[in-house]
């Protein structure tokens, strides 16, 4: 592809001298300067709606037969550049509030780029740049990254009313577009599956009603099993649902069965956790501590699991071994994004991956 | 004479055989020889003084009801490893607290050459590190490195209300219950002693990883002596655990009070104090003072310790009224 302009040497004298506006940035994109482009973007007090705007306007300059490219150019950078201002404490340890049901027309205009309600309006203007026929192979990455991001997000609403339809008529193959709209779907229902970062908060009895929509949300996901690209983390949702409704039994058959399909480490990491908290309400300490172990090998500096573990084992006497793991784990910074975080944000895992797909496609 | 419970124990594996500590090389256990030798530190006051000057022959020791020969007292010059505990987030008297701390350099002028000096922060996260023995609180942008991006006295808020009306959480409180084990699982070495001073107001959050039923299991396998500190308490209203309130909340006020009692177990079965003061310099001068003073009673059960919990009973003997404080017990192999 043919190399666009390149910036602007001269920035407005408003922005220190080594940020770059928004148009400035996006062409610096599109030269593939791509880390320059997303890092140098002037992101203080840069509202959804300023940054959308300045890219319509980027787009708009070229001419007609560069329009797609520079479509494409403009989302890959927008969810670029959204991501990486989204990264700082503390969107990535915490959960951020739901804003489904309470979505307003002036959200463009009081989010900021940099804080996580923005993700859903710029997952959506995103795809919006797509094609509405024949897409390119990078258009499904863009599509997917979008996705994942409204996911990181929380932006279950928008996800399943607005971007998911879009990408669902271009990708209609796209398995996990399905797995998608199931979990917009279910935790549109359920609410925020947590309000908290670790596994022990769930400790209270749930909520009244929970349960029966706890069952409705599994009746959801059980046709995803059917699918194999996604069956290990269709047990793995299915088994949090048992945990959460109290059916022990019920959450170990599924964690078994979604560490022995899952292809993502991340995952069987998960699947592990979990197991090993249901262990502990069980009173199964030793098998909760093989189950830990087993997720600490693979996720070795997780705050939450770690300390989990290591109460366990200082409680049958391995001290030294106790405080080993402890240690480090609760001293690491930055603060590794915890495992139900992880699990929480679903397909947000996957958007740096298919960042960089969409980065090799556009070189 | 006034009995207190109290114990020992170190590195009591669940084979129910004392072992040596794996994690302190160079060191050398003075007291811990022998594998089945079960150490007590004891202190014994009289008033808010310590008692000095007494001997093994002072001394009456049982373990599960059983009398012990205890060979050994030692007023100890035995190296201190002090643990201090702070609690943040909570938008005001927390940080007063340890404003307090910081200008009266409490910590560097309570110990010695030799000492160890441990800081654990409870805020948004547990992190701990070990300090200079010359160095005090005041340190404060070090203690900031602790927490990449959080300052120390930052109480920034997040999130909003969590459906309870009058509720506002800056994060999701502190992780109490985290911290404590954080504190107690320091293996400080057999040559050691370890004091811990919490400063914190009892309150643990749905922030932590631990229950705090869990803490008297896990205090009941630590060395540490473990003293709270409480500048605030449950009744007492206002903020607690890093959660403000502009008014009553039952539900917050119910896990205050659970919270609390466990802490009070806790901090019972290591032979601890619970401490209401709003002078902290004061506090922590008593716990460290003491603490250096405490004896140090050394016993050889006649019989490998049974599984399961072993109460034990020290009693002064001397004529007069004295304050003994000691473990409460300590478990012995696995336990849930």
């Amino acid at each position: 592809m043919a190399a666009l302009s390149p910036p602007s040497a001269q920035a407005p004298a408003s922005r220190e001298s080594n940020t770059l506006s928004v148009a400035e940035a996006v062409a610096l994109y599109a030269t593939g300067e791509f880390d320059a482009a997303v890092q140098r973007l002037d992101t203080r007090n840069l509202l959804v709606r300023q940054f959308t705007r300045a890219l319509d306007t980027w787009i708009a300059e070229g001419n007609a037969g560069s329009l797609p490219r520079r479509k494409r150019i403009a989302a890959a950078f927008a969810l670029d550049a959204g991501w990486h201002a989204t990264r700082g404490f503390p969107n990535l340890t915490r959960s951020n509030f739901d804003p489904w049901g309470r979505v307003t027309p002036s959200d463009v205009e009081k989010w900021r780029l940099n804080s996580h309600w923005s993700n859903p309006i710029v997952a959506l203007w995103a795809v919006e740049q797509l094609p509405i026929t024949q897409p390119q192979a990078v258009d499904r990455f863009i599509a997917l990254a979008a996705v994942g991001y409204a996911e990181d997000g929380h932006a279950w609403n928008r996800l399943q009313h607005a971007v998911l339809p879009r990408v669902r008529r271009l990708f209609s193959d796209e398995p996990r577009f399905r797995m998608a709209d199931a979990l917009a779907r279910t935790n549109a229902d359920l609410g925020p599956l947590r309000y908290h970062s670790n596994v022990a908060a769930l400790r209270d009895e749930p909520q009244p009603g929970a349960t029966g929509k706890m069952a409705r949300a599994i009746t959801t996901f059980m046709p995803l099993l059917d699918e194999p690209t996604l069956s290990g983390e269709v047990e793995l949702r299915i088994g949090y649902l048992e945990l959460r409704r109290r059916q022990w039994a019920a959450s170990i058959h599924r964690f078994d069965a979604a560490r022995l399909k899952a292809t993502e480490p991340v995952l069987r990491a998960t699947a592990d956790y979990f197991a090993g908290w249901v262990h502990e309400q069980l009173a199964q300490p030793e098998m909760a501590v093989s189950a830990y172990r087993r997720a600490h090998a693979i996720t070795p500096m997780m705050r939450n699991l770690t300390t989990r573990l290591s109460a366990l084992l200082f409680l049958r006497g391995e001290r030294n071994d106790a405080y080993a793991l402890l240690d480090p784990a609760l001293n690491l910074r930055p603060v590794p994004t915890d495992l139900l975080l992880v699990f929480e944000r679903a397909d947000a895992r996957l958007v740096p991956e298919w960042m960089a797909s969409i980065r090799k496609a556009l070189r | 004479m006034k009995v207190a419970a109290l114990l020992i124990t170190l590195a009591i594996a669940s084979t129910g055989v004392v072992s040596p500590p794996r994690d302190a090389p160079g060191q050398t256990p003075q007291f811990r020889g022998r594998t089945d030798v079960v150490s007590v530190p004891v202190s014994v006051t009289r008033g808010r003084n310590p008692v000095t000057g007494l001997t093994a022959a002072d001394f009456e020791l049982e373990d599960n009801g059983v009398r012990q020969v205890i060979d050994a007292v030692s007023l100890e010059q035995i190296p201190i490893d002090a643990t201090l505990l702070l609690t943040q987030f909570s938008p005001e008297r927390d940080r007063e607290f340890v404003r307090t701390l910081e200008g009266a350099g409490a910590t560097r002028a309570q110990l010695r050459s030799g000492d160890r000096l441990r800081l654990v922060l409870a805020d948004d996260g547990v992190t701990g590190r070990l300090l200079d023995v010359n160095a005090s609180l005041a340190i404060v942008p070090e203690v900031r490195d602790l927490q990449t991006g959080v300052g120390f006295a930052g109480g920034f808020r997040l999130g909003g209300t969590d459906g309870t009306r009058g509720l506002q959480t800056y994060g999701f409180g502190v992780p109490l219950a985290d911290a404590l084990f954080y504190a107690l699982a320091w293996p400080s070495g057999a040559d050691r002693r370890h004091v811990i001073a919490a400063f914190t107001d009892g309150h643990n959050t749905i922030a932590s990883v631990l229950d705090m039923e869990m803490l008297p299991r896990i205090a009941a396998r630590s060395d540490a002596v473990l003293h709270a500190v409480l500048w605030a308490a449950p009744g007492e209203g206002g903020s607690s655990g890093g959660l403000w309130r502009s008014g009553p909340v039952p539900r917050i006020d119910r896990a205050w009070e659970a919270s609390f009692r466990a802490l009070d177990e806790t901090v019972q079965r290591t032979g601890g104090t619970l401490q209401r003061t709003h002078n902290a310099v004061e506090a922590l001068t008593e716990i460290i003072t003491n603490f250096r003073s405490s004896y140090v009673l050394r016993y050889t059960p006649p019989e490998a310790p049974k599984p399961g919990w072993h109460e034990i009973k020290v009693i002064v003997k001397r004529p007069g009224s004295f304050n003994v404080r000691a473990r409460r017990g300590y478990e012995v192999g696995s336990s849930r």
